[in-house]
Parts: C-alpha cells; structure tokens; sequence
C-alpha cells in the first residue's frame, strides 16, 4: 500500500510502538549508565503509551476502546514520572556512595 | 491530481513515526548521555506529535507537559549531576551489543508480525474527516472519567459493557497518593548527605586485561575463518541473481562445471539460501566476539553449522552435502578450541 495516499490503521501505530519498545528494551540491556537503563525505561513506556491511544483513537478504526485508551496512557505517564523520581534519587544516592554511575559496578548483592 | 491524492494525515503520521523510531534507534546507539537525554527529547516530542494525530490532544499535551517538560528535566539534572568526564561516554562490550541486537530484532520480528496479524487492526477508517471535532476526546470527559463518571458512550444498550464502564475513581486516588509518596520519598533519598567514609571510593572502571597473550595458530585460524565465512555470505547472497545467468551458461563452460559440483544449487529454495547467508555472516560475528576473548563465541561457533545443516535438510539438499558442510563448519571450530585448551597458558583460561 502507499502510504502517502491510504489512511493509516491501528496497525501502523502498533508497528511504530513495537519499535520503540525494543529499542527501549535494547537500551536497558546494553546501557552501562544507569540513567541510560533509565531513559531505556522511558522508551518502552512510551512505546506502550502509544498502542493504548492508537486502540482509543476514533480516527483509525470504528470500534474503538473508547475513552479508555487514553484515561490509561494517562496512567502511565503519571506513573512513569513517579518511577523516573524514584529511580534519580536511587541513581545519585548510589553515586554518592561508590562515586560511580556505572550499573556493573552495583555488584554487591551479588552471590 | 497527486496533490490532491496525498493524505495529509498519513504523510504527517509518517513524518513523526520515523522521527520517534530515528531518534529512538539514536538514543540506544549512542554511548554518550548527554546526547541521550537530547535524542530522547526530540524522541518523546515526536511521539507527543503521534498522539496529537491519533486525536488525542489532552494526552498529547500532557506527554509534552509531565514527560518532556518534567520527567526530562528531571532526567537531564541526574546527568549533569554524575556528569564526570569517565561516565560521560560508557563503551558496551562487542558481545554485548551482539546478543542484545539478536534479542532485539527476534522481539521486533515478534511484534510486528503479531500487530499485522489481526484484521479488525488492518481496517481502514476512511471517513475519517467526517468525524465532527467537537466529538474529539476533550479534557472535560477525561476529567469525569477520573472522577467516576462516564460520560462517552452513554447510548451504550449492552448491559454488559454499561458495567465496564465505570470511571476511574478508585485508580485515580491510588495513584494521586502514589505520587504523593514517592515524591517525598524520592527528596528524602536524593538529599545530599556526608560522603560515606566507612567504605573507599573510586574504584577504577574494569579495564579491559592486557596481560592476555593470543596464539599465533588461533588468530590466524580466526581471521582466516572470518574472511571464508564472508566470502561464503556473499555467494550465498548472489547466488540468487546469479543463477538464471550461470543456468544460460553466461560465464564460460568452467564457471558452469564448478557450479554444479553442489547439484542442489539448481533447485533448493531462495529462503534457504538468504537463512545460510545469514548464519554465515553470524560466523564472522561470531568469530570477532572470540576474537575479543568471549567464550560463548566460541560455543555459538558450534552451533551455528547444526542450524546450517537444518537448514539445508529443510532446503532439499542432499545427505552428502550437508554431512560435508558440517564437517566443513565444525572440524575447524573444534581445531580452534583444541588450540585454546591447550599450551602453556591456555587462552581458554583468559577468556570471559
């Protein structure tokens, strides 16, 4: 299908997400700094955010999930911003005591 | 008569997509943070700019507000305050990024086949443009969602779904006293406190050992063994344009005796032959991750030819031929690591 001329569906927007979730996911594997785990996070968030309001979107399909879809991503974005806060402080109190960044050093607990 | 062909619509949807996808694939490529948090800036205002598209503005903004405004301000200041010169730019391990790109594209692989795969997503709404804006999701019915009353849909006739439909009431407090919590709790763990003297800092970042000692045998055989691999890559890869061309017998009568020395090559499948280039390029990698002292190259090295010779059972080959490239594949990988147990200090023992 062309894509300049032809509507787009859920389906697109679904592609778009998937490739910013595993990104996302790549990030959080590779990633020595911990606020680049963290941005990873980000991604992948935002990644699902986009499936809920592709699927809540009256302008891409016909039967949709209403005003659910975006009364959750909502949510999410709530909850992603309490998460970064939490995961910063944990970040900079784990830099102030090791004065390092980096996640391989976080070996402690390690059997 | 194109102009008017064009769906703006589309054209904008996939301006942002590849905007969000580019900065997004940047954000994981790059090693340096600073330049992070900036691709993930951009990368999140171009998702704001899908949501807006998706027609839904409230969440758009919102996305612009908390995330790019506040989430990411927040972000960046954890950056600036670890901003030392050695954690700026943090190089990942070759072997690293290799297995998390192999994870990464079977993920994708997944996802995407699975978002074609059901119809109703595949429908196509073309009035779209009549839809009347005032019916736009606005932020008054998303305020009444969050306070328990649904006011979307209130023509529904199944009881059914009439029950799902309730607000958000309880989920909204939840999550109010939620970030109400880990925001004071976030201050009280970030404040600055004394630097801990009971235990002593700046410990080096593990540097890679340089004390390691390379068998001459063994990097020759690994660089000898990348350039066959690729070399067995691109003839897999051109097998396909060529055959036509050698079946015509374009080439001279010697290039058309050595090709059909392997018969099946006539007849096997394309498939095939794009799935062997494709193991014999993961040999090459899979030699430069023992190349840089990884052991489980060295494992993936034996099982890349097991998947070959599926592969060519799979493709129609015959027995001989596949029991040959096994042998082929494997006799080496094992001399290889027979020479890495073996010696006076073994490399096997150096390796990660």
């Amino acid at each position: 299908m062309n894509p300049f001329t032809e509507p787009i569906t859920v389906s697109h927007y679904l592609i778009a997400g998937a490739v910013l979730f595993v990104t996302g996911a790549v990030c959080m594997a590779t990633k020595r700094n911990a606020l680049g785990v963290l941005m990873g996070i980000e991604l992948v968030l935002n990644g699902a955010n986009l499936n809920f309001v592709a699927f809540g979107s009256k302008y891409l399909r016909k039967e949709t999930l209403g005003l659910d879809g975006d009364l959750i991503a909502l949510f999410v974005i709530v909850l992603a911003a309490a998460e970064a806060a939490v995961a910063l402080a944990i970040a900079l109190n784990f830099y102030n005591n090791h004065t390092t960044i980096d996640v391989d050093q976080a070996d402690e607990l390690k059997g | 008569m194109i102009l008017a062909d064009i769906n703006v619509h589309s054209c904008l949807f996939l301006l942002f997509a590849l905007l969000a996808c580019g900065l997004a694939i940047a954000v994981a490529a790059t090693s340096n943070v600073v330049r992070m948090a900036f691709y993930l800036t951009l990368c999140l205002g171009a998702t704001s700019g899908l949501f807006f598209l998706a027609g839904s503005e409230f969440v758009g903004s919102m996305q612009l507000m908390i995330y790019v405004g506040g989430t990411l301000v927040l972000l960046i200041f954890g950056v600036m305050l670890t901003a030392q010169s050695r954690f700026i730019s943090m190089q990942t391990h070759a072997g690293e990024w290799v297995l998390g790109l192999m994870v990464g594209a079977s993920l994708l692989a997944l996802l995407v086949v699975a978002s074609r795969g059901v119809e109703d997503w595949q429908q196509k709404r073309t009035d779209a443009a009549s839809i009347p804006l005032l019916d736009a999701h606005d932020s008054t019915a998303l305020g009444l969602g969050f306070s328990g009353l649904r006011v979307d849909q209130l023509d529904q006739q199944d009881p059914v779904l009439r029950a799902g439909m309730s607000g958000y009431l309880l989920p909204f407090v939840i999550v109010s006293m939620h970030l109400l919590v880990v925001l004071i709790g976030a201050s009280y763990m970030a404040r600055t406190k004394r630097m801990s003297t009971s235990r002593l800092p700046d410990r080096p970042i593990a540097a890679p050992r340089t004390d390691r000692r390379r068998n001459v045998f063994v990097a020759g055989l690994l660089v000898i063994g990348m350039v066959i691999n690729l070399v067995a890559a691109i003839k897999m890869f051109a097998i396909i344009p060529l055959r036509p061309m050698i079946a015509e017998n374009k080439f001279g009568e010697a290039v058309t005796k050595l090709w059909h020395l392997v018969p099946p090559l006539d007849t096997a499948p394309q498939w095939a032959f794009i799935f062997l280039g494709l193991l014999f390029l993961a040999n090459v990698l899979l030699l430069v991750v023992v190349w840089n002292w990884q052991k489980w190259g060295a494992i993936g090295l034996v099982i890349v030819p097991l998947i070959q010779a599926w592969v060519m059972s799979q493709g129609g080959f015959r027995t001989e031929d596949i029991v040959g490239n096994l042998a082929i594949g494997l006799l080496p990988v094992i001399l290889i690591i027979v020479l890495l147990c073996t010696g006076k200090r073994p490399m096997w023992s150096q390796m990660e």
